[in-house]
């Protein structure tokens, strides 16, 4: 009777002492399954606690807290179903703007003398009136200045025959004798003399000379033709027909035909004729090695011509450097 | 008497001409192509790869050949992300649903167009308006089989063949101006697997051969896919319509 309280006291304690000290139920859990396992593996042989200390000291916690802080912890952005729930960009959505013309439009080379008009302004530094916000518009009735010329035709035909047929856009058949052979475009400056469609000066020098063609009044001076406008000169599109005594003496030789030959200053074309230059049409299958700014790229079909007022130019090389041929353009 | 066997065999002459202009239409042929047309009319999405080969005019009677390939990613139904190698060019087509994007990898240009709102108007609208010619996108339309039909005079089943050991249905069909084959896939799909098309007017006739590959039905491609972000550098340039 007694051993059997001595037992029952022994239990108690036992039941109280697990009901305590719980980590220790489950130690001797875990060792039991261990054990129970692999029974010819004893756990004592695994040495668990000799591993932590060298673990510790080869990775310090500070270290990888360092290269992988607390901020950059991944996850979802959202709870949207997508890998990762959408990014977040660095860079803004842009907006691209249409911009689509066809043969017949004249936008290309009016919008873009427009803008050059006003551009030059900014930068210009000799005979400036900046406090003029003159804005070359068709459409302005406060100043009705068109830097384009309507008169003006965009090429003159070639002396010999086009090898290949046309390539047909929109009812208009273009030709050109040398291969497309792509080169960016960048605007050429004559110097400063020159200045682009558009652009607006004050006073002009005293070399500048009036020359009048179908009763319009021009004034020209080293290569670029004005029209009076707000108290000061606008250039515009030299006037097909005018004719000048001088030329800059930067001006190329452009050849049209095995017996002629023009001149090419500015985007401008000039035959010499009794010592005097006419401006003329530029001359198709002729090419020229730069264009100046007022110029724009245009996709046709397969090909990117640059367009400078009703010229379409294509890109080409010329005894391996890049030039630009006047292709010859004709309604269908 | 002669005057009545005479009229009689008017008659009969010209009934037999009325029969020889009279289309002729394969019923197995049309089977297969409403098949291949109805299958594209289930897809949400549609992914290949097309090699195509074509007949250039370099001079008046002269044609040259011209190889491109494009990947092609069409998702309905107001996307697509279209990239085209050539010989000396790679070409960027993307439709977001509003606007189409050409960029040109070789030349760093790109233009834009407000587009109409839907896939094959679009398709179309670049066709009629810009010359693009994405790829034999006539085969994705959803009338196409009715089309080819309304078109064409001829239209014939001409057996089971093999393209990369794989079997097709080879479809024969002729109009006055061109002859058309097409090779559809023999594998519950009923994809096509190449396209032939023979242009017979002009001087000469030319060709415009189509291979298409590694299709990819119904994958989800990331809208992100089809947003145009002009790289560094880039410039925009005008593009010039037909009419």
């Amino acid at each position: 009777m007694k051993t059997y309280k001595i037992k029952l006291v022994a239990l108690a304690i036992g039941i109280f002492a697990l009901l305590v000290l719980p980590d220790m139920a489950e130690a001797q859990r875990m060792r039991g399954a261990a054990a129970g396992r692999g029974g010819a593996r004893p756990t004592t042989t695994r040495q668990a606690p000799s591993r932590t200390p060298s673990r510790t000291v080869s990775r310090p916690t500070q270290s990888r807290q360092t290269s992988r802080p607390a901020v950059n912890k991944a996850s979802n952005s959202s709870s949207r179903s997508t890998v990762n729930g959408g990014s977040s960009r660095v860079t803004n959505k842009t907006t691209n703007n249409s911009k689509v013309a066809n043969i017949k439009d004249n936008k290309v080379g009016n919008n873009s003398g427009n803008n050059i008009g006003n551009k030059a302004n900014i930068g210009n530094k000799v005979n400036i009136d900046n406090s003029k916000d003159v804005n070359i518009n068709v459409n302005n009735s406060r100043n009705n200045i068109n830097v384009r010329n309507n008169r003006n035709v965009g090429y003159r035909p070639p002396y010999r025959p086009y090898p290949r047929p046309p390539v047909i856009w929109g009812g208009f058949g273009f030709s050109c004798f040398r291969p497309y052979y792509y080169h960016p475009f960048r605007p050429f400056y004559w110097g400063p003399m020159w200045h682009p469609w558009g652009f607006f000066i004050a006073t002009l020098a005293t070399t500048a000379i009036i020359v009048s063609v179908e009763n319009q009044k021009y004034h020209y001076d080293e290569g670029v033709f004005y029209e009076e406008a707000d108290g000061g000169y606008v250039v515009v599109e030299a006037p097909q027909g005018a004719t000048v005594k001088v030329i800059p003496s930067d001006a190329q030789t452009v050849e049209v035909s095995p017996t002629v030959n023009n001149y090419y200053y500015g985007g401008t074309y000039y035959e010499k004729e009794n010592g005097e230059y006419t401006v003329v049409a530029p001359p198709a299958g002729a090419t020229v090695d730069q264009l100046p700014e007022g110029a724009e790229e245009v996709k046709i079909g397969d090909q990117t011509y640059v367009k400078y007022g009703d010229t379409y130019y294509l890109p080409v090389q010329v005894d391996g450097k890049d030039a630009y041929e006047i292709a010859q353009v004709e309604e269908q | 008497m002669i005057r009545k066997i005479c009229f009689g065999a008017i008659l009969i002459f010209l009934g037999h001409l009325a029969q020889a202009q009279e289309k002729k239409m394969d019923t197995t042929a049309l089977m297969i192509l409403d098949k291949m047309s109805g299958m594209f009319g289930e897809l949400g999405s549609v992914g290949f790869t097309s090699k195509v080969s074509k007949d250039v005019a370099y001079a008046d009677d002269f044609f040259i050949k011209e190889f491109s390939s494009s990947t092609v990613k069409f998702v309905g139904p107001d996307k697509f992300y279209v990239r085209v190698t050539g010989e000396k060019r790679e070409d960027l087509y993307s439709y977001n649903g509003s606007q189409v994007i050409y960029y040109s990898f070789a030349n760093n240009i790109y233009t834009v167009a407000d587009a109409p709102s839907n896939l094959i108007e679009t398709i179309d609208w670049l066709y009629q308006d810009f010359g693009v010619e994405l790829t034999t996108a006539d085969l994705f339309y959803p009338t196409f089989s009715k089309d080819f039909v309304d078109e064409m005079d001829y239209i014939e089943f001409m057996g089971v063949t093999h393209i990369d050991n794989q079997r097709a249905f080879h479809i024969g069909a002729a109009n006055e101006h061109v002859t058309i084959q097409l090779w559809i896939s023999d594998d519950g799909f009923y994809l096509p697997m190449k396209t032939v098309l023979t242009y017979l007017d002009g001087a000469q006739s030319h060709q415009h051969e189509t291979d298409f590959s590694n299709w990819e039905l119904n994958t989800v491609y990331p809208e992100s896919m089809f947003d145009f972000l002009p790289p560094p550098g880039a410039r925009q340039i005008t593009w010039i319509k037909k009419d």
